[in-house]
């Protein structure tokens, strides 16, 4: 029984661990279509959602390579705190890809949340209770 | 703000340990997450120092928060075969397959193909369509030392193909 819940919890951290993954773009960009960023203040946004759990070695391997791909753009300013900053910002071409991946999500969000529904919706009846799970 | 050279030294630190880490990944991409990880650390310095000369304490407390340099690792990636036999591999291996069919339609047909008319085509054909391909394929790879190969040895096989047939 023990072994059982462990196999279900690992395969449980290793859905949410891929789920994360796939996310992560999104959600960076999402912070970039609110405007520009640079590093230090698009981290403290992004571990806002707590369960993210994203930090800087994740965060700036991902931004690099949204530069490579020509979704995000960086200029460099001067910084009280220091060194110059490196401000991130969405492309036109950025700006695109965040709005077609937020309609992707509502739209796959809804259709999953409907799948539940459809069955005791149109048969009148509630649908499986808990206790037969 | 003013760093003082303890409070610097730290962070060089953690850089050096994080540039380790980062030693797999492109250099271009190396450096681009360095600076942004110095600029990070400044600025969550500057913020917890409020105006004061920031203390060893400080940035220790500043890079607790962070990532640890081992998680920079990048992920491990398997390459697939076909990558990690390159462009120049791939030439090869068609002008080595051009050879093999030849082998064996010799073995299996070889009867067949005494008594029959126009043998030469059907035997041929697939072999030097394997050397056109592989010298396409190997004149786009020619960087790499396999492609080189691959030309040369698609175009020997086809010369020697048009010495023994003509």
């Amino acid at each position: 029984m023990y072994h059982y819940c462990v196999m279900q919890s690992t395969s449980l951290d290793s859905w949410i661990t891929q789920l994360r993954k796939g996310l992560l773009d999104v959600c960076i960009l999402n912070v970039l279509a609110g405007g520009e960023s640079y590093g230090y203040e698009l981290i403290r946004r992004l571990r806002e959602v707590k369960d993210l759990s994203i930090g800087e070695s994740t965060a700036y391997p991902i931004l690099h390579r949204l530069k490579v791909e020509g979704y995000v753009r960086v200029r460099t300013a001067a910084s009280p705190a220091g060194p110059p900053r490196r401000y991130f910002s969405l492309t036109s071409q950025g700006q695109r890809r965040v709005r077609e991946m937020n309609a992707y999500l509502t739209q796959l969000l809804g259709e999953i949340s409907r799948l539940g529904r459809t069955k005791g919706d149109s048969r009148g009846n509630p649908g499986p209770s808990a206790e037969e799970d | 703000m003013e760093i003082p050279a303890p409070v610097q030294k730290k962070i060089d630190e953690y850089l050096d340990r994080v540039a380790a880490h980062l030693a797999n990944r492109p250099p271009q991409e190396a450096r681009s997450i360095l600076n942004d990880l110095e600029s990070q650390i400044q600025e969550a310095l500057a913020d917890r120092a409020a105006g004061r000369e920031p203390a060893p304490e400080d940035v220790s407390a500043v890079l607790a928060e962070m990532d640890a340099p081992e998680s920079f690792d990048a992920p491990a990636e398997a390459p697939s075969p076909l990558k990690r036999l390159g462009l120049g591999g791939l030439a090869l291996a068609i002008s080595l397959a051009g050879v093999l069919i030849l082998t064996i339609q010799v073995a299996v047909f070889g009867p067949w193909y005494r008594h029959s008319p126009g043998p030469e085509l059907a035997l041929l054909l697939p072999i030097t369509l394997c050397q056109v391909i592989a010298i396409i394929l190997g004149v786009m790879s020619w960087r790499e030392k396999l492609g080189k190969v691959a030309v040369i040895a698609a175009s020997a096989i086809l010369l020697v193909g048009l010495g023994l047939t003509s």
